[in-house]
């Protein structure tokens, strides 16, 4: 059966018709080069915008993590025992002294460079004198006894040992190398 | 490649010339096989843009496994449904709007008359049974096509155009059989 034998020409889109019904969907369609820019710009808009997004959300995920880490690390020291905390106080002043005061090593070359022979006293309360070298290689390896002792005395803590007595050794000999730089610094046997 | 699938493609890149070729194509048909289930013209015109604008927008994702038409008159019905269900009711053809009151059935039957007879009788039968018939009969469509466009099974699209003959037969018979 034909279509034009089945449908009655009033069933069938005329001339103007058919072009409203084109106009109506002209209308809703982009145009060739319309179609293309605001999808790439739009799609370029998306692409800045995550990105930026990203970048905030990582920076804050960075910060919440330090933020976590440092709570977490303030936890767990306050939960440690008063004599765990008094050598971690220790230890952090003697870290920060040594990092102000130059390596032991250089000042002993240099000082035998610049005078091999002199003798100078070296006291506190008296005038600084620039010392000798073999005064500073005996401070050198009297840190170096000293800082020995710590580190085994430190190893056995760690192991569980906190018995009070090495905990009072550890202690004095903390002291022991605080008064030692000191004394250092007070006699000018090294440059700041 | 075909030139439906040539137009397709342009009209994917953006081509609105290609699409127009498109529409021209299929526009006819479509309008008046909607026609069949709207009196309001309207009505119909708003579901081929619909369909045609809806086809556009996912130009991309039609595979080509089909004709074209097969998918825009399956984007028509669904719209034309959607519209059904949301008004609770079917502005369908009622065996009296197709009516004309000039015709008795008594008189000779002449090619103008047909196409009525044939409208008044196939708006006794279901939308589905109506829809098979028309686009198998009048449209070409195969089985195939027609169970991708009303998403009913190919076998029933068979025994409904089956039972859509036997029933036109029947009212011929009924009607004209004496002749």
């Amino acid at each position: 059966m034909k279509p034009e034998d089945f449908y009655p020409a009033s069933q069938t889109p005329n001339d103007a018709q058919r072009e409203r019904m084109w106009g109506v969907i002209q209308a809703s369609l982009p145009g060739t080069e319309q179609r293309h820019q605001p999808e790439r710009s739009l799609f370029a808009i998306l692409d800045r915008r995550s990105f930026i997004y990203g970048m905030a959300a990582s920076i804050i995920l960075c910060l919440a993590l330090y933020g976590g880490y440092a709570a977490a690390q303030q936890l767990l020291y306050a939960g440690k025992p008063v004599e765990v905390r008094v050598d971690a106080a220790y230890q952090k002043a003697i870290r920060e002294f040594e990092k102000v005061i130059p390596d032991m090593e250089r000042i002993v070359v240099q000082q035998h460079t610049k005078q091999p022979d002199r003798i100078a006293p070296s006291f506190i309360g008296q005038t600084a004198v620039s010392p000798t070298t073999e005064q500073l290689v005996a401070r050198k390896e009297q840190m170096g006894m000293l800082d020995g002792e710590i580190a085994q005395l430190r190893s056995e803590l760690r192991s569980g040992d906190l018995s009070p007595v090495k905990q009072a050794k550890l202690r004095h000999l903390y002291k022991m190398k605080l008064q030692v730089l000191q004394e250092m610094i007070d006699a000018g046997e090294i440059d700041l | 490649m075909n030139n439906e699938e040539l137009l397709i493609q342009q009209a994917c890149e953006g081509n609105q010339a290609a699409y127009r070729a498109l529409y021209d194509a299929n526009v006819k048909a479509l309008y008046r096989f909607l026609r069949q289930y709207s009196l309001d013209s309207h009505q119909v015109e708003e579901w081929v843009q619909r369909a045609f604008i809806k086809a556009f927008h996912h130009l991309a994702s039609f595979r080509g496994t089909s004709r074209f038409s097969t998918w825009l008159f399956t984007l028509a019905l669904n719209e034309m449904r959607m519209d059904f269900r949301s008004r609770q009711h079917t502005e369908t053809l009622s065996v009296e709007s197709v009516y004309d009151e000039s015709y008795h059935g008594e008189e000779p039957v002449g090619e103008f008359e047909w196409q009525e007879i044939m409208n008044v009788w196939l708006a006794q039968v279901s939308d589905t049974k109506r829809a098979v018939f028309i686009l198998h009969e009048v449209e070409g469509y195969s089985h195939a096509e027609i169970a991708q466009i009303l998403g009913i099974r190919e076998s029933a699209s068979r025994t409904t155009l089956t039972r859509t003959r036997q029933f036109l037969q029947q009212q011929w018979n009924e009607h004209y059989s004496g002749e």
